[in-house]
């Protein structure tokens, strides 16, 4: 049995109601407009989404269907599912409702089976249910950046540009999901730039979460484009390499590890030293602190700056919003690491 | 039925489909599925692979696209922001101070 779960279905009963509301309006509707495509708000999207989530979960946990609620609604999902297909449509700007019946439906799986072999370079996607909404935002929602990163990235090097603005693009998206309290879809994205773009992927969106990527970008947008690649690449494998970010799910042997890093680059006296964690992580990160600081004597040549506080990043509980915090510590030195400290200020 | 075609091409949709409908259609539009759940192309009989990475397993990779023109497939939303950053279709606007 899945307990976790079953604290999902205590709230889940309250929105029987609501989810039975929206399939009946849908239905009437198709019952005088037969073949025609319905038009949806965001909310109904985002609704009939979560339905999905929960479809997919009953169908694995059948006993629940005891509670005559819980049935009533399977039942109504199931037989939504079974008639209709959910999408957008970019020529009307609208999530829509397709009967899988009708005839735009018929000819649309027509479309897809001929363009196997075409060149067609229109672009629109299938996917799942659940990942949709993702999908869609990346496609059509606007990215709002600073004038000067639009340009900087407009000149990067053709050999880096892809994969930076499709960074930039993923980091402003997860931001954005923090700041709705979304983590669990924020989390889910940043182990698909895991996947794609490895190790450098996640350092690239923590630094650019952190402020210091964007800083960073913003002091070049004068160079010659020649030396920008350079000035990028020293950077990430120079400048950074000793900010750690500390993740609630990272292994013991991860933790070990940044411990050390940390020491060997305090007692080498490197320009910049940081730890920097969020949530659940800060415990892990105090920890860490305090047993770095028990082992190093002299840090007497560092300014030390910690943050001890929320952001507006947040996690949505059952009853309240609930902002989760940051812990960071970062000791640093010299003009370099002043520089790079200044980057980081530029945090929410 | 060529007024049908006319008015379908006004219409392209995105579309959101249950893991159940995703299988049927992969299959309508030529694609088999292997006891893993690696995604085999048909006709060439080979499985087909993100634009990125390597071949797409169903039961592992649950975010998967197809991507139309002629059937591209990314294996996460990573990879379907790099195909739109590759066609420039990222859209970045101006952020206000």
């Amino acid at each position: 049995m899945n307990y976790p779960f079953l604290s999902i279905l205590d709230k889940l009963i309250d929105r029987v109601p609501l989810f039975l509301k929206i399939l009946e309006k849908i239905e009437n509707w198709y019952r005088q407009e037969k073949e025609k495509i319905l038009e949806i708000d965001v909310e109904t999207f985002k609704n009939l989404a979560n339905l999905y989530k929960i479809f997919e979960k009953l169908q694995e946990e059948k006993q629940l269907l005891k509670n005559e609620d819980i049935k009533a609604l399977f039942e109504g999902a199931e037989k939504f599912f079974d008639k209709y297909v959910v999408g957008w449509s970019s020529e009307r700007g609208k999530y829509v409702i397709i009967g899988k019946d009708s005839k735009e439906f018929q000819h649309y799986i027509k479309k897809i089976i001929s363009l196997k072999k075409s060149e067609s370079k229109r672009l629109f996607f299938i996917t799942a249910l659940d990942s949709g909404f993702n999908y869609e935002e990346l496609k059509t929602t606007p990215k709002y950046l600073e004038e000067d990163l639009i340009q900087l990235i407009s000149r990067l090097p053709l050999n880096i540009k892809f994969e930076y603005s499709s960074l930039v693009n993923l980091s402003i998206h997860v931001e954005k999901l923090y700041l709705d309290g979304m983590i669990d879809e924020a989390e889910n994205i940043k182990r698909s730039i895991k996947l794609t773009y490895g190790d450098f992927g996640l350092k690239f969106l923590n630094l650019f979460q952190r402020g210091y990527l964007k800083t960073f970008l913003r002091t070049l947008k004068d160079r010659d484009p020649l030396t920008i690649e350079k000035e990028i690449k020293k950077f990430f494998e120079e400048d950074t390499n000793y900010i750690f970010f500390i993740h609630k799910d990272m292994t013991i042997e991860e933790i070990e590890k940044i411990k050390i890093k940390v020491k060997t680059a305090l007692q080498n006296e490197e320009n910049y030293v940081a730890i920097h964690s969020l949530g659940d992580a800060t415990l892990i990160a105090k920890n860490v602190v305090k047993e770095i600081e028990k082992s190093i004597a002299a840090l007497d040549k560092y300014i030390k700056h910690t943050v001890n506080a929320p952001t507006n990043y947040k996690t949505l509980t059952e009853n309240e919003e609930v902002k989760i915090r940051d812990f960071s510590v970062i000791w640093y030195k010299g003009e370099i690491g002043k520089r790079l400290f200044g980057f980081l200020l530029n945090f929410i | 039925m060529a007024e049908d075609n006319l008015r379908f091409k006004e219409e392209i949709f995105d579309l959101f489909l249950t893991k159940k409908d995703f299988e049927g259609l992969l299959k309508k539009i030529g694609y088999q599925i292997d006891s893993t759940g690696i995604i085999i192309d048909t006709e060439t009989g080979r499985p087909v692979k993100g634009i990125k990475t390597e071949e797409i397993n169903i039961k592992k990779d649950k975010d998967f696209a197809i991507v139309s023109g002629s059937h591209i497939f990314v294996k996460n939303i990573a990879e379907f922001s790099h195909l739109l950053s590759e066609r420039n279709l990222i859209i970045f606007k101006e952020k206000k101070q």
